[in-house]
């Protein structure tokens, strides 16, 4: 599907950390292993961040948002709706969009909803606001992403074998109308029958949790059971993504060459680089350290390189920008947009 | 060709006999872990670039396979 927006513009992108730092090693069985030690260096893992055992991402969320409000950078009074895209709901019911306009005690007619589109969360998080921001001229969307699927009940429980991909992160970013901003163009697409490529099988209706499976999760598997045919979705970023980029580049009118900046979602610096490769674009307009930084935050990811690498890019002057988001689904969605000369830029470290 | 990137292999899975594997991830001998890593060898060692449309599993089962993908990326 292919969309085109006009008068709209991101003002404000904030990342919240938890305060807890590790390092891969420190997850590891054998951190001296060859195995770790090339991919370390391949993959381009390094440290990342854990929440605390009983920290949500309402918590999270809700850090952020009273930090806006308290800095006065958001008047909560202008918040028209709310879209939370995360895999790591506080509970299967209410969603997390009622909890933050409950807790920030927003006006009933706030428009809340959650969509749970993984990698490719953040893109169609931004894709929900432009439609809706149709409809609510004088207010605000909040784009609410992030991922805490490195949580851990007991810091001290078995180490893995290989390192996991995850981070811990949220963010949020404010979307609004404007009168001079250049156009947006959007596109996105979803191949079902290839699901199972990246999936976490238990925990839902279809395969319910039970104690075994959790224990077999937590000791075994990085990341809260997250399983993936590696080959498959490598493949599927490599064949799907570029081809979708050029295509959308000659909707918006420019080519590739033009962007200033290709924000995408960030699995790991080789698939990156090999995205890089496809497109024709230099490294420089990739950036791809996040994996070493902060990890693969899933739905997180787009917003904390907005917030580290580009930040002061983003906050000083217009960037012609291409945003894609890749992964569960398996979805493929982009977005090329100016961003810049924002409000805020930031990232922050929460106690959480 | 074939005795460096058998050292490769070796280097990177040393528990498999490679040279007994008639399809090296049927076997198990490669995950796609092993692949990301057998790919930034090669084209340390050989100077090229591997395109990511062919990190795709049947260029990576056997020793015949990897030649022949390392010759297409340009090398002679």
């Amino acid at each position: 599907m292919d969309f085109h927006f006009q008068n709209k513009q991101i003002t404000g992108v904030l990342s919240i950390l938890p305060e807890t730092e590790y390092r891969m090693e420190d997850e590891v069985i054998d951190p001296n292993d060859s195995k770790v030690k090339r991919l370390q260096k391949v993959i381009g893992y390094g440290s990342r961040r854990r929440v605390k055992g009983n920290t949500c991402m309402s918590d999270l969320l809700l850090y952020g948002l009273r930090h806006l409000i308290s800095s006065q950078q958001l008047n909560p009074d202008d918040i028209g709706a709310i879209i939370v895209s995360t895999l790591c709901e506080d509970y299967l019911l209410p969603s997390l969009g009622c909890i933050l306009q409950g807790e920030l005690g927003l006006e009933n007619d706030v428009y809340c909803m959650d969509t749970p589109q993984a990698c490719a969360g953040y893109v169609t998080g931004l894709i929900h606001a432009f439609l809706l921001l149709d409809h609510m001229p004088n207010k605000k969307v909040i784009v609410c992403t992030g991922e805490i699927l490195n949580r851990k009940s007991d810091p001290n429980e078995a180490k893995y074998e290989h390192p996991s991909f995850g981070g811990d992160i949220a963010n949020i970013t404010i979307v609004e109308n404007c009168h001079s901003s250049r156009d947006i163009y959007a596109n996105y697409f979803t191949d079902g029958s290839r699901r199972n490529a990246l999936i976490i099988e238990d925990g839902g209706f279809r395969n319910p949790m039970t104690a075994e499976k959790l224990k077999m999760q937590t000791n075994n598997l990085p990341c809260m059971g997250v399983s993936m045919d590696g080959s498959g979705v490598f493949n599927f970023v490599q064949k799907e993504v570029p081809p979708s980029i050029f295509e959308l580049s000659k909707q918006a009118g420019v080519t590739v060459d033009d962007i200033d900046w290709f924000l995408f979602h960030q699995p790991n610096k080789f698939m990156l680089q090999k995205l890089a490769g496809a497109l024709g674009v230099p490294f420089r307009k990739v950036p791809m350290k996040l994996t070493e930084t902060l990890g693969n935050s899933d739905s997180g990811t787009i917003p904390a390189i907005m917030t580290t690498e580009a930040a002061d890019s983003l906050l000083s002057h217009n960037n012609l920008c291409c945003l894609s988001g890749f992964g569960g689904g398996l979805t493929w969605t982009s977005i090329i947009m100016d961003i810049g000369n924002l409000d805020f830029c930031e990232c922050i470290t929460s106690d959480l | 060709m074939r005795e460096t990137i058998l050292n490769i292999l070796k280097d990177i899975r040393p528990e498999f006999d490679f040279e007994s594997s008639n399809n090296f991830i049927e076997d198990g001998f490669l995950d796609s872990f092993d692949v990301v890593t057998v790919i930034s060898e090669l084209e340390l060692k050989y100077n090229i670039v591997i395109d990511g449309l062919a990190v795709i599993p049947e260029n990576f089962e056997s020793l015949d396979s990897i030649c022949e993908l390392v010759k297409k990326s340009g090398e002679k």
